[in-house]
C-alpha cells in the first residue's frame, strides 16, 4: 500500500505544484539578485550578506526563508488533502471495501505525506545549491558564531537543514491530516493548518506563551540554524527534535482514532 | 451457521443522531442467488451496502459475510463489489486503479487484468485515464474492479445506473452468465423491470424497515393464486352480463381502455384458462378486442407498499396498474 500511495502522492497536481513552487524560490531569488546586485539588508537574515559573492549562502537563506511560509503552506496543502480529498473523491469506500485495513490505510498515507516533508526542503536545498553555485561559486562561509565553515561542510549543513526543517513540517503535517480526517475537507484543512501557523507565530512575536513559548510548534523551524554554530549547539536541535514529536504524535494518534471509527459516508 | 447463506444481515439498525436511516432490518442471501434489494431513494438500501462493506458501523445487530462479521479484519474476503457511484482516481489511468485496489487486496500474484477489461468491455482503454472516461464507462470498470478480487459474493449497487440501454442490456447479460458461473449475486436498484429480469429473490424496503422478502413469484403473487387478465371488449355491459354465467370467471373491475378503444375489464379465470371466457362472450355477440395476462408486477408492489401521500390531491392521476409489458 506504501508504494502506491506514494505513487498517487507523485501522480497529483497539488503534490507537483507544491514542489515546483519550492523549486522556484531559489530560483527567483538567485535571479533577484543578479538582476538587483543588492541582498537583503542586513541583519534580516542570516548570511544575508554573503549572498552576492557566495552561492553556498543561497540555499541556506531560502531555507531560512522558506520556513516561515512557503515549506508549511505546501506541506500543510497536500496533508489536508490525505483522506478528504479522497472522501470527496469517493475513492475512500472504494479502497476500505477491500481487504485492506484501516490502521494499514491510515499508515500508508502518513508515511506518503512523511516523504513529502521529506522532499520539499530537501527540492529547496537541492535547486538553491545548484542555483547558489552557477551564480557565483562556492566559498568558505562565514558562521553565525563568527567561525569560517568550509565548503565541504556548508554543503552538509544545508542537507543538515533540510533534514531538521523536515521534522516540525512532519508535525504540521500530522495537524493537517487530523484535520484532514475530522472535517474530511482538503482546502479546509490546508487552510486550517496555515492558520496555526500563523496564530502560533502571532502568539510567540507578541510574547503570549510565556514560558511555553520553546515549545511552539513554528519555533521549531528555526533549530537547524544552530547546526552552522561552532560548536554545534546542540540543546536547541535536540529539543527541536522531541518537541515536534510530541506535535506530530499527538494529532496523528488523534487522526488515527477518528479515522478508525468514522463512518464512511459519501 | 446456516451453510448456505452468504451474505445474513440480522437485526441491523443504524442511527445518524436521531434519524433512523435502517431500522432492525433482516434478510439472508443464499449461495447461487440473484438477490434484488430494492427500495426508493432514501429508503436505507446505501445505509446496508455501506455496512456490509463494513463502512459503517451498526448501531445494533450485525451484518455476516460468508459467516463472518462484515466490519471486522479479514471480514471482507471473498466479498466484492461496490456501493454508490464508484469513485475512482481519476488522474490515474484505469489500469493504475486496478493496481491500487489489487494492492488493497493484499493479492499476491497478478490480477487478471486482461481477461476482466475483456469481460466489461474495456480492453485498449486501459490506459486511459480515468477522468476520459463516461459516465457508463466509469460503471463497468467499478464491475471490473469487482471482478479482479475474484470473489465469491458480488455487490452492485445500482450498476446500470447511467449506462445506455445497449450497455444496461450488456451489463444484465453479464450479470447473468457471473452467476451461471458461480457467483452469489447482490443487486440493489430501483430499476423493477431489470430486478424482475434477472433475480431470483427479492427484499423491499423502504424508510428503513423490510416490507417484504422471498422469491418474485411470493412477494408480488401473495396468496392470491388465480391468473389475472386484463379484457378488451367493445360493450363491457353485455360482457360483464355473459362473464357471471362462466364458472370460475370473476371481474375486478371495468374502465375505459387506454389505446385500444373499447372497455377494460380485470378478470380472473378458472381453472380451465380463459378459453370458456372468450368462446362464451364471442358466441354472445361481444367482440373481443384483447385478452392479456396481467401478472401483477414488482412495480405494482413497489408502489403499492412504498407510496407516499401523493403531492397532490389527485391520487389517481398516477397509472398504478402498469403492467410489466409496458415498464421500461
Amino acid at each position: 500500500m506504501i508504494r502506491w500511495e506514494l505513487y498517487k502522492l507523485v501522480r497529483q497536481r497539488r503534490t507537483l505544484f507544491g514542489l515546483g513552487a519550492t523549486a522556484l524560490v531559489p530560483v527567483l531569488f538567485v535571479a533577484a539578485l543578479e538582476i538587483t546586485q543588492q541582498g537583503p539588508p542586513e541583519g534580516e537574515a542570516p548570511f544575508a550578506t554573503q549572498l552576492l559573492d557566495n552561492g553556498l549562502a543561497v540555499p541556506l537563506v531560502t531555507l531560512a526563508f522558506a520556513t516561515f511560509v512557503l515549506l508549511p503552506l505546501v506541506v500543510a496543502f497536500v496533508a489536508g488533502d490525505a483522506v478528504a480529498g479522497e472522501v470527496s473523491a469517493g475513492t475512500l469506500k472504494t479502497v476500505l471495501s477491500r481487504s485492506v485495513g484501516r490502521t494499514e490505510l491510515f499508515l500508508s498515507k502518513a508515511v506518503a505525506v512523511g516523504v513529502y516533508c521529506l522532499a520539499a526542503p530537501a527540492v529547496l536545498a537541492g535547486v538553491g545549491l545548484v542555483a547558489g553555485y552557477l551564480a557565483s561559486g562556492f566559498a568558505p562561509l562565514a558562521g553565525l558564531g563568527g567561525t569560517p565553515i568550509s565548503v565541504g561542510r556548508g554543503i552538509a549543513l544545508v542537507w543538515g537543514g533540510a533534514g531538521l526543517v523536515s521534522v516540525p513540517l512532519m508535525a504540521l503535517a500530522a495537524f493537517a491530516v487530523f484535520l484532514s480526517v475530522t472535517t474530511q475537507n482538503s482546502v479546509g484543512s490546508g487552510v486550517g493548518a496555515v492558520v496555526l501557523v500563523l496564530l502560533l507565530r502571532l502568539a510567540s512575536g507578541l510574547g503570549l506563551a510565556g514560558p511555553l513559548d520553546p515549545y511552539l510548534l513554528t519555533n521549531q523551524f528555526e533549530a537547524w540554524l544552530n547546526l552552522t554554530r561552532d560548536p554545534i549547539a546542540w540543546e536547541p536541535i535536540v529539543r527541536s527534535l522531541w518537541v515536534s514529536l510530541l506535535w506530530g504524535a499527538f494529532f496523528l494518534a488523534a487522526a488515527w482514532v477518528v479515522f478508525m471509527r468514522r463512518d464512511v459516508l459519501s | 451457521m446456516e451453510a448456505a447463506s452468504v451474505l445474513e444481515v440480522r437485526g441491523f439498525t443504524k442511527k445518524f443522531g436521531d434519524f433512523v436511516a435502517v431500522d432492525s432490518l433482516s434478510f439472508k442471501v443464499r449461495r447461487g442467488d440473484v438477490y434484488g434489494f430494492l427500495g426508493p431513494n432514501g429508503s436505507g438500501k446505501s445505509t446496508t451496502i455501506r455496512a456490509v462493506f463494513g463502512l459503517v458501523e451498526p448501531t445494533e445487530g450485525e451484518v455476516r459475510l460468508l459467516g463472518r462479521p462484515a466490519g471486522r479484519p479479514g471480514g471482507r474476503e471473498g466479498v466484492a463489489g461496490f456501493v454508490d457511484a464508484p469513485g475512482f482516481y481519476d488522474y490515474l489511468s484505469a489500469r493504475d486503479n486496478l493496481k491500487v485496489l489489487a494492492a488493497a487486496d493484499r493479492r499476491k500474484g497478478e490480477p487478471p487484468m486482461a481477461r476482466v477489461l475483456e469481460t466489461v468491455g474495456l480492453l485498449g482503454r486501459e490506459r486511459d485515464k480515468v477522468k476520459t472516461y463516461s459516465t457508463g464507462m466509469k460503471q463497468r470498470l467499478a464491475i471490473a474492479s469487482a471482478l479482479i478480487r475474484e470473489p465469491e459474493v458480488l455487490i452492485l449497487d445500482e450498476p446500470t445506473n447511467g449506462l445506455d440501454p445497449g450497455g444496461m442490456r450488456d451489463v444484465r447479460a453479464l450479470i447473468r452468465r457471473l452467476n451461471e458461473e458461480g457467483l452469489t449475486i447482490f443487486l440493489s436498484s430501483h430499476l423493477l423491470a431489470e430486478v424482475e429480469q434477472l433475480c431470483n429473490r427479492v427484499a423491499l424496503i423502504g424508510h428503513g424497515r423490510l416490507l417484504a422478502e422471498g422469491t418474485i413469484a411470493e412477494v408480488v403473487g401473495g396468496d392470491n393464486g388465480r391468473p389475472g387478465y386484463r379484457l378488451v371488449v367493445d360493450d363491457a355491459q353485455s360482457a360483464l352480463r355473459i362473464l357471471e354465467g362462466v364458472t370460475g370467471a370473476s371481474t375486478v373491475d371495468a374502465g375505459p381502455s387506454d389505446g385500444l378503444g373499447g372497455e377494460e375489464i380485470k378478470l380472473a379465470v378458472g381453472p380451465e384458462g380463459p378459453g370458456p371466457v372468450v368462446r362464451d362472450l364471442v358466441a354472445g355477440g361481444v367482440a373481443v378486442l384483447a385478452l392479456v395476462p396481467a401478472r401483477p408486477s414488482l412495480e405494482d408492489l413497489f408502489l403499492e407498499l412504498t407510496e407516499e401521500p401523493p403531492l397532490t390531491p389527485n391520487k389517481d392521476a398516477r397509472t398504478r396498474g402498469k403492467s410489466r409489458e409496458e415498464s421500461v
